[in-house]
């Protein structure tokens, strides 16, 4: 695979504080790369550098074999410069501009003749099925359609990659949803370099052809979200993708070692130590009131609508398991249930 | 080279060779109009100029050693702390009620402080005079009521600097204290009510420490303005004796005693920027931060008993001090001599007719339209310089430019006047005897005025829209252009208004700098009176400067309305109230 965007050894001080340490990666060509991870874990900072926006204090960035940034020999490509594109989270329309002005900007400050820039504005504005709209003002649009004008902008000047900035963050669940869609449409059909960054797991995991978990400044874990879903590096990975039961054999807030833990331990023959936790996800827990290795209670029935999940407590601990919805087990009750996995982390 | 060896040290990595020009130029106007005539009249205070090195203090102990330069720094503090406790008083207190109780004519008081905020403070010493002056109004009112009238008011006086000052002051605070008591937060005002305190009891114990912050701030602003006036002792005080720093200042070079103009110039300075930074310190510190976006409607004080008394005190304050005096300048403008009764046979337009035959008034009202504009312009163009450098770039020391450009806000008009004599009638820069000396002086004093007025827009930006732009391509300047600029136009334009508004009242600065054939407004004003006694002369420039002001203020409000989402913007205005 060709590689698109490198970064190398990247570290990002705000006065004393480390915003991203010593990170190294790389986008592929036509991928859609997505970087996720808590608020202030460094991702914004990473996106906003390999733009311009943001000077790294080490580090170097290169995008298409040309190096953009390095820290040892001082020097930086303006953002201007970089033909890259930004999508930010509230969109960064200007308001004096009309749809039409916003989105040929970029063409105008390149000097394109006039032709070619009303061209191709229609033809992003229809790309973005907002071809009827190139008169209006950005106040005059819903969210979703400022959404899309700020795509069609960052689209026009054929970017060598196109960074999103948790641009759906700001919109309702069905919404989202929609241009979520219209995104991977559009990434595929054009084959576009895209690296979204996003606190959102499940909206990372449903776009990306691959992503990146961040946290306190550094990489957690890099792969296919199935890859990272079903096979975590770390108990913080596990738990901020997708819900998962963390068993420690010790922990800060339990003082005794659930017995679970042991019993786990010995019925997979996992080879455990101190700092060994292991992780179940809520559907690998399977519940019927006849059979099963294990026997708890139900302590709390929380209905998702197509799924449920049930508390259930096992001695010492309490478990979260999930089933579909035409299960009906009753709070108060006995269920028997099997672990089908675990990960050890 | 030159250029790459000041992008690779000075500025952060991504500049180019567009922003380093911008920033150089700039850096260079600001050094040139403001720094350079102020350390001018420092050096030069201390025995240093360009053409003498003399390093001494000589000149600061003749002056302490002089009682009549102590007297004057004496009547200075004094009238400075009285007038500004009176205008808080009266500022404050109709703010209150105003904003607090269930007063029936509020749209009086709004109306009447707006008036007030109209009138310069000179031509509220003129008509102060008019009415007062022995043979003025209220002696021949008195005279035709009793038979043998002696009239023994004494017409000159710092009490009479001290209650116009204090008039001409109270609309800013005013403003400010209304401010801030519409944003307190009323819930802490509803707890105290519901904890069982009185309404009276709320306001002295929950309100008042709520707002005690901004009213001490605003009252050191007051001051600092007060102690900074020329126009108002200069004609109400002088006159018997009495000098303040200002006066003393213009007497000395009266005297031709520069040194001595110079060195009181720097004592003013030093007590007018220090308690200006006071002001600013304080108000940037404000300990109770209390805005609430979804207040409930206040529940308003019910004045009951006391009704009468609000209504008549609050009703005859302002008759006294703003619509008398305007109905006395008005009443006199009309006349064609001033001590003429207002009669038919009395009455005449000749006195504004003369505004636009004489010469030298034509001449006047020509000139301080052109320097204001021209100033304005300038100023506006630099202050835009400034803020590319300092909120676009930071570039290395623009937050020190930012800094020193904005200290002529904190300047009395005096200093500025002096610290040009010094700057540019020397051998090398000679400008004295042209109007440039007045529009250079002007741009420095405007300066201020268009940051302050622009930055608040600046910060209350989204900076992605600044972003965005780079991103598409455009470079820093071409974004300043086409994205930042389109955003400042209101602002632009009523920062231009202000130092339009002041240009128009200004008087210490054309005073000291005006030669023959650059005569402003001020100019005018301040010698027709002692030239010819003209009373009825100075009147008609002042209801001419009134209206004026009057429908620029109109326009003001009218834009900053407009760009209501943009708080910040219009809350430099009562900075234009310069003296």
């Amino acid at each position: 695979m060709l590689t698109q965007i490198e970064i190398k050894n990247f570290t990002k001080k705000y006065n004393e504080n480390t915003a991203v340490n010593s990170v190294s990666l790389s986008v592929y060509k036509g991928e859609f790369l997505a970087i996720v991870g808590p608020s202030g874990c460094g991702k914004s900072t990473l996106l906003r550098s390999i733009a311009g926006l943001e000077t790294p204090n080490e580090g170097e960035i290169i995008i298409e074999d040309n190096l953009v940034f390095s820290s040892s020999t001082k020097y930086s490509v303006p953002p201007e410069k970089r033909d890259i594109a930004l999508v930010f989270q509230n969109y960064a329309l200007w308001p004096h501009y009309s749809v039409f002005d916003n989105v040929a900007y970029p063409l105008k400050i390149r000097k394109v003749p006039k032709k070619e820039i009303r061209q191709k504005v229609h033809q992003f504005l229809s790309l973005v099925k907002l071809a009827d709209k190139e008169e209006r003002y950005p106040h005059e649009l819903s969210g979703g359609e400022q959404q899309r004008v700020a795509l069609a902008r960052a689209l026009i000047m054929s970017p060598k990659v196109l960074l999103l900035d948790e641009p759906l963050s700001n919109l309702d669940a069905k919404l989202r949803e929609q241009m979520q869609t219209e995104l991977v449409r559009i990434q595929k059909s054009l084959n576009l370099t895209v690296v979204h960054v996003t606190h959102d797991q499940s909206e990372a995991m449903e776009l990306a052809d691959r992503m990146i978990v961040m946290n306190h400044g550094e990489i957690s874990q890099v792969g296919t979200p199935k890859e990272i879903y079903n096979n975590p590096v770390s108990p913080f990975v596990a738990n901020f993708i997708g819900k998962t039961n963390l068993i420690a054999r010790k922990s800060k807030s339990i003082k005794t070692t659930p017995l679970l833990f042991d019993e786990l331990a010995t019925s997979m023959h996992i080879n455990a130590n101190e700092n060994t936790v292991l992780s179940v996800r809520p559907e690998d827990i399977s519940l019927s009131l006849k059979y099963g290795e294990y026997k708890g209670r139900i302590e709390r029935v929380i209905y998702h609508g197509s799924t449920t999940q049930y508390l259930v407590k096992y001695k010492n601990i309490e478990l979260i398991a999930q089933t579909k919805s035409d299960s009906n087990f009753n709070q108060g009750s006995y269920v028997y249930f099997s672990i089908e996995r675990v990960v050890v982390l | 080279m030159v250029i790459k060896i000041i992008k690779s040290y000075l500025l952060n990595l991504n500049a180019n060779k567009s922003s380093i020009i911008t920033g150089i130029i700039t850096y260079s106007l600001v050094a040139l109009l403001v720094s350079y005539p102020l350390a001018t009249l420092i050096f030069n205070s201390l025995g240093i100029s360009i053409v003498s090195w003399n390093p001494n203090i000589d000149s600061y102990r003749t002056i302490f050693s002089n009682a009549d330069n102590w007297i004057a720094l004496k009547n200075t503090i004094y009238i400075g702390v009285v007038a500004t406790f009176l205008s808080l008083l009266f500022g404050s207190s109709l703010a209150w009620v105003v904003t607090r109780t269930n007063f029936k004519y509020k749209k009086f008081i709004k109306f009447n402080v707006f008036l007030t905020l109209c009138i310069p403070s000179y031509v509220y010493a003129v008509a102060w005079i008019d009415i007062f002056r022995r043979n003025g109004r209220l002696d021949r009112t008195l005279g035709a009521i009793f038979e043998n009238f002696d009239y023994i008011f004494n017409t000159y006086s710092l009490t009479a600097v001290i209650i116009v000052l204090s008039i001409n002051m109270y609309p800013v605070v005013f403003m400010a204290v209304s401010n801030a008591l519409n944003n307190a937060n009323r819930s802490l005002e509803d707890a105290s009510m519901l904890s069982g305190a009185s309404r009276l009891k709320t306001t002295f114990k929950i309100t008042l420490p709520l707002i005690a912050p901004t009213i001490f701030s605003i009252g050191l602003f007051v001051f600092s303005r007060i102690i900074a006036n020329f126009g108002v002792p200069a004609a109400l005080a002088f006159p018997s004796g009495v000098e303040v720093l200002t006066t003393r200042v213009l007497s000395s070079l009266n005297n031709l005693q520069l040194q001595l103009a110079t060195t009181l110039s720097v004592l003013l300075l030093v007590l007018s920027v220090a308690v200006f930074y006071w002001h600013k310190y304080v108000m940037k510190n404000k300990r109770y931060t209390t805005i609430s976006s979804s207040s409930s409607k206040p529940q308003l004080i019910e004045l009951k008993n006391s009704k009468v008394l609000v209504t008549t005190s609050v009703i005859s304050f302002q008759f006294f001090t703003s619509i008398l005096p305007f109905i006395t300048l008005f009443s006199t403008s009309i006349v064609s001599r001033a001590h003429l009764p207002l009669s038919f046979q009395n009455l005449t337009l000749s006195n504004f007719l003369g505004l636009f035959q004489n010469p030298i008034a034509l001449r006047g009202i020509r000139n301080s339209i052109a320097f204001g504009i021209v100033g304005a312009g300038v100023a506006i163009i630099i202050a835009l310089g400034i803020i590319f450098v300092s909120y676009k770039t930071k570039m290395f020391g623009s937050k020190f430019i930012e800094t020193v450009s904005s200290l002529p806000m904190a300047c009395p008009s005096v200093v500025l006047g002096i610290a040009a004599i010094l700057a540019w009638s020397s051998s090398t820069f000679n400008i004295y005897g042209t109007p440039w000396i007045i529009i250079i002086t002007y741009v420095s004093l405007f300066i201020p005025i268009a940051l302050k007025n622009l930055v608040g827009i600046i910060e209350s930006q989204d900076p992605s829209l600044d972003s965005a732009a780079r991103i598409s391509g455009a470079s820093k300047l071409r974004t300043f252009r086409d994205i930042t600029l389109p955003s400042l136009k209101g602002g632009i334009f009523s920062a231009g208004l202000m130092a339009f508004i002041i240009a128009l009242r200004e008087i210490p600065i054309s005073l000291l700098l005006f030669s023959y054939g650059n005569e402003t407004i001020g100019v005018l004003m301040f010698n027709v009176r002692s030239d010819f006694g003209g009373t009825e002369f100075v009147s008609a420039i002042s209801v001419l400067v009134i209206s004026l002001t009057v429908l620029l203020r109109i326009v003001l409000k009218h834009i900053s309305k407009k760009q209501r989402n943009n708080k910040n913007a219009s809350s430099g205005g009562f900075y234009a109230n310069s003296n």
